[in-house]
């Protein structure tokens, strides 16, 4: 009989199509993007171990409070709000060292220093605005959305900032 | 002016490549933090250390004290025999679990626990411990199911079944799922007799359900609605999921295969 057969080992586990997608549209998010939302927070907070648990806490909310995002951003961009909402308040309660974004740090500055030395030279909207664009990888438009500025002033901002890294990476070059 | 696309190439140098993620730390958390008021991220995290140094500790020192797992990341770690268990799942499934990470996920009584890990393709992979099977004695490598399949709110199968009783001619089926919902509690669903069953969800929303099977059940197929419900009892999810399709080729039976992934007809 196959069923006797089977009893010596069987495994098998089935699944049915979703009554809440959206919580399988976070999942696939933070499986995407983890990496990019933690590079960017240990940049701003200087910590690998808080930038990890903002991003943990913020697809938590997000995963909570599902239910309240109306689409009128993308998912990702709900997210990232969550996150720097969350960042802020537990910089204000918790006293994670959020100030250290004005010494910040890139994730792997010894295999760039010049360019870390650099990026310390930057306004702090400056660097905001740099780590969405290329740690985070996000569009101006994103940008916007995240940060609840106009999408000109993202240009703006980019490339103030731009013109200010192209400046001190020359300076460092030229002195070695 | 600084050339934008060699500025990106310098970021992505020294962005750190490591993946640190959980996702079932992010479930957990959002099924704790409606209970607690503002504590420290980085308090809790140390909490949650000293936790799995607790529970390490706990079992080293041989108490006997069984903890309750609530987590798919500070479970009680499953023991060696279980992840040598699942090292010895065939690699050419296409799946690969990750046994150093294996953890107890669920109980049915004393006889019948379930163990989970992730799988390195970002599913899980089950295995079980039964009166028939020990792990540290049959290595089949348990089941792994496949990311897609994982990120569906409701996933139940067999994972194991035992061979009929001679006087009954009842066999025991393990019957295991999770529910996505990080809120879930418990889950019901009726047999293939129509008794009613209910589960309360263990570590990840995990459940494990040991059923006694007539081998030649009026219905053939059994494919019960599974209802996911929180704490207040409210429903939160819904699946009718095929779990044992008859076997058309025999006259008694269920067509089953070793190792998985499957993924039987959803209705």
């Amino acid at each position: 009989m196959r069923l006797l057969r089977a009893a010596k080992e069987i495994g098998a586990l089935y699944p049915l199509t979703g009554v809440d997608d959206r919580s399988g549209d976070l999942e696939r998010l933070y499986r995407e993007r983890y990496v990019a939302f933690r590079n960017t927070f240990t940049t701003i907070t200087g910590s690998a171990d808080a930038a990890h648990d903002i991003v943990q806490e913020a697809f938590a909310r997000a995963l909570r409070e599902r239910g309240k995002f109306r689409g009128d951003s993308s998912l990702e961009t709900w997210v990232w709000r969550i996150a720097f909402r969350v960042a802020s308040s537990d910089t204000r309660d918790e006293q994670i060292e959020w100030q250290r974004a004005l010494d910040p740090v890139v994730p792997e500055p010894t295999r760039d220093p010049r360019l870390a030395d650099a990026v310390r030279t930057l306004a702090p909207r400056q660097r905001m605005v740099v780590f969405l664009r290329y740690f985070a990888d996000l569009s101006y438009t994103e940008i916007a959305a995240v940060c609840g500025i106009a999408e000109g002033t993202v240009a703006a901002t980019l490339s103030q900032a731009h013109r200010t890294l192209a400046t001190q990476l020359q300076e460092e070059e030229a002195c070695t | 002016m600084i050339n934008e696309e060699h500025l990106a190439e310098r970021f992505a140098a020294v962005a750190s490549t490591d993946d640190d993620s959980d996702w079932t730390d992010v479930c957990h958390r959002a099924r704790n933090d409606r209970r607690r008021s503002t504590v420290s991220l980085v308090k809790s995290r140390t909490r949650r250390q000293l936790a799995v140094a607790l529970l390490v500790a706990v079992a080293m020192i041989g108490t006997g004290v069984t903890v309750a797992a609530t987590d798919w990341g500070i479970g009680e770690p499953a023991p060696r025999a279980v992840e040598r268990d699942f090292a010895a799942y065939p690699s050419e499934v296409g799946l690969e679990p990750m046994p150093e990470g294996a953890f107890l996920a669920a109980r049915d009584g004393a006889d019948y626990a379930l163990y989970a890990t992730q799988n390195r393709q970002g599913g899980y992979c089950l295995t079980v411990r039964a009166p028939w099977r020990d792990p540290a004695k049959l290595r089949g490598g348990g089941t792994c199911v496949t990311r897609d399949d994982a990120g569906e709110p409701i996933a139940v199968g067999v994972v194991a079944a035992g061979a009929s009783e001679p006087t009954t001619g009842l066999a025991t089926h393990l019957v295991a799922g999770r529910v996505l919902d990080p809120r879930a509690e418990r889950i019901r669903f009726t047999t293939i007799e129509g008794d009613e069953v209910e589960r309360r969800l263990g570590a990840a929303g995990f459940f494990l359900a040991a059923l006694q099977v007539a081998p030649c059940p009026p219905n053939q197929s059994w494919n019960p609605v599974f209802l996911a419900f929180d704490a207040e009892g409210q429903e939160l999810a819904r699946a009718r999921i095929t779990v044992m399709a008859a076997d058309r080729t025999a006259g008694c039976g269920f067509e089953v295969s070793p190792h998985g992934p499957y993924k039987f007809d959803k209705q």
